[in-house]
């Protein structure tokens, strides 16, 4: 078993910026991978995921900032200098080449004597599950296959980084299923840092050891993924992460403390935020509770009407318009959520399940979470 | 193979219709085979007596086997040289962008299309000065001029179909640029480098024009040997000396053939 903090580099990212023409592709990113974390960029299309990626690989050269893998600033080195894996979306398997001879690639490269490659590449099948697989040229292999050599390639040499671009994007879901789990495996075995790209929260959520959150070339927010869920900083990744009922308006102070003013009522809140700023509350489906009759505690609530009722076995989904015409989305199981289609409802939650955020301008992206 | 018995009246018309375009390319090769062994030194077809006299002429007289020997060398040093240049010329206009490109392509591949005789008094003119006129340098890099164009078309249509992705997953392995060209790129666009090879040997071996201003009775190619034995004599060694090249020519397509059979063999 490996000591992962012997096996992972640490990353660092500041100020990381790319320029094409005026249009900025990554606007001074900051960020750090500890030694052995799994860390996942996630972001819509678009975001500066992949630009990212390239810089710490080495293939575009930064506008500015700086890059270090265990302290050390590698953007003067090239791409085959810097001992860093990657595992490529599609694949990008020597097609010349069989299995065995693509995972003995880096070992050649690297002078190692002819045996010990033999016995590498053979761990390295085993290890993805392809013993007795090595003969066979890519175009044999299944694309999940594929994806598992090109795979074993990129850790075989022991890099102690290893960057994935959306590597399970080109397949089927129970298969994409499937690899995520032993990517994991595999990352826990080897303690190796991982840095993988995705554009699938679910995806990051499942794998992340943390994420960060790309937006126009930025990064909205670093953190865990309960983190992002439960304390998004800001409404773009509250929406981006999970789903969220979200109601926007202007801080105010009345008789018993913050209130939002929206256009479905005044909701209390609670925040650092000062009052006149303008602000939007995130309330996550599954916080929210369904009463018959308008609430009559302290509590926030708002009216609503059900438009639609999803069974999904354990649970229900319950789609929601306000009287604002915004959609909403209660999340629940039990008695309460027995409601029907067309059924005027008023929902609330308790005031610290309410999670209030800055307002900005830009509330975008390609492909919101879904 | 169901194609080979024709049926209706389309099939039969197709089939009669290739069977005259095939009769009409190997025609003169009908004429010449015969004609090359003839026992009489004349052109007479067909011929009432037969002999290898014309054959064993060909590989006695100096002026004959020594211009076969000429053109192979040209052809395959011209090949070699078209194939590396070409090579390295479509790599650059595949991956730079520089102002003037077009121009400089449509440079590259002029002599494709340029008037033959024309290259070949310019060609002349320069040597001239240069004094590589009737030199074996002189012909390789004429013919070079030539056979470009077909490599350098070939290769920029290999090149359009390779995943350049690879490349960046070689170097993410540890390749050098050079190791990534001779380990990946140049593997997997060999047989665009081989065809444009192909046409560069084929193309330079039955070159008359240029080879015709630039030869010397001590430099001077097959095809050109053979125009001046007919401006001068009758000499039936001329028609041993055009099987020979048709010999020469099919058996280097073959070859290729082969090598392509074996290649897919291989790594199906
Ligand atoms: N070579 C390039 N020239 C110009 N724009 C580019 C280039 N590469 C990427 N971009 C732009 O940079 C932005 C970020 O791209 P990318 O990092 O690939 O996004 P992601 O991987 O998150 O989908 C996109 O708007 C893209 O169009
Ligand atoms: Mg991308």
């Amino acid at each position: 078993m490996h000591n992962p903090s012997q096996s992972g580099a640490s990353l660092e990212i500041s100020d990381l910026s790319k320029a094409y023409g005026s249009f900025k592709a990554l606007d001074a990113v900051s960020l750090t991978a500890r030694q052995g974390e799994f860390l996942s960029l996630l972001g819509p299309s678009g975001s500066g995921k992949t630009t990212t990626l390239n810089m710490i690989a080495g293939f575009t050269s930064p506008t500015s900032g700086e890059i270090r893998v265990d302290g050390r600033e590698i953007s003067t080195l090239p791409p085959y200098r810097r001992d860093i894996g990657i595992v490529f979306q599609h694949y990008a398997l020597f097609p010349h080449l069989t299995a065995a001879q693509n995972i003995a690639f880096p070992l050649q490269r690297r002078g190692m004597p002819r045996r010990d490659v033999a016995v590498r590449v053979a761990e390295a099948l085993e290890m993805v599950k392809l013993d007795g697989y090595g003969d066979r040229y890519p175009r044999q292999l299944s694309g999940g296959q594929q994806q598992r050599v090109a795979f074993a390639r990129a850790v075989v040499f022991k890099p102690k980084l290893l960057l994935m671009d959306e590597p399970l994007g080109a397949l089927d879901k129970k298969l994409r299923e499937d690899l995520q789990g032993e990517i994991r495996r595999i990352h826990r075995s080897l303690g190796i840092t991982f840095v993988f790209v995705t554009h699938d929260q679910e995806e990051a959520l499942a794998l992340s050891d943390r994420i960060a959150v790309f937006n126009h070339g930025r990064i909205e927010q670093i953190g865990t993924s309960r983190e992002l869920y439960e304390t998004p900083a800001t409404e773009f990744v509250a929406r981006f992460i999970g789903e969220a009922n979200i109601f926007s308006g202007t801080l105010v102070r009345g008789d018993a403390g913050l209130a939002l003013d929206t256009p479905v009522g005044l909701l209390p809140v609670e925040t650092r935020l000062p009052a006149g700023r303008q602000a939007s509350l995130v309330v996550r489906p599954e916080r929210l509770e369904i009463g018959k009759a308008p609430h009559a505690g302290s509590d926030p609530h708002v009216p609503a009407t059900v438009r639609d009722v999803v069974y999904l076995g354990s649970n229900r989904r319950i789609e929601i318009v306000f009287d604002d015409g915004r959609t909403g989305i209660i999340r629940g199981s039990g008695r309460g959520t027995d409601v029907g289609a067309g059924e005027r409802i008023d929902i609330r939650w308790s005031i610290a399940d309410g999670y209030v955020v800055p307002f900005s301008s830009s509330q975008t992206g390609d492909g919101h979470g879904s | 193979m169901r194609g080979g018995i024709p049926r209706s009246p389309g099939r039969i018309f197709a089939w009669g219709m290739a069977g005259l375009v095939m009769l009409w390319l190997t025609a003169p090769v009908l004429v010449l085979l015969p004609l090359s062994f003839s026992g009489r030194r004349s052109f007479r077809f067909p011929p009432d007596t037969w002999s290898l006299r014309w054959y064993e002429n060909f590989f006695t007289d100096s002026t004959w086997h020594a211009s076969l020997l000429t053109s192979l060398k040209v052809g395959l040093l011209s090949t070699a040289a078209s194939m590396i240049l070409g090579t390295m010329a479509a790599f650059a206009l595949h991956k730079l962008y520089f102002s003037g490109k077009a121009f400089v392509t449509g440079f590259l591949l002029a002599p494709m299309i340029f008037p033959g005789v024309v290259s070949a008094i310019a060609i002349f003119g320069v040597y001239l000065t240069w004094h590589i006129s009737g030199t074996l340098t002189g012909f390789v890099a004429a013919h070079t001029v030539l056979s470009l164009p077909f490599v350098i078309v070939s290769v920029r249509s290999a090149l359009r179909i390779f995943d350049w992705e690879l490349e960046k997953a070689a170097a993410s392995l540890g390749a050098s640029p050079f190791e990534t060209f001779r380990l990946v790129t140049l593997p997997l666009i060999l047989p665009g480098v081989l065809i444009g090879g192909l046409f560069a040997f084929v193309i330079s071996f039955d070159e008359v024009v240029v080879s015709l201003f630039l030869q010397t009775p001590f430099v001077r190619t097959l095809p050109v040997q053979m125009y001046l034995s007919v401006t001068e004599s009758i000499d039936p060694t001329v028609a041993a000396a055009s099987t020979i090249i048709v010999i020469v020519t099919v058996a280097s397509i073959l070859i290729s053939m082969l090598f392509w059979q074996k290649r897919k063999t291989s790594d199906a």
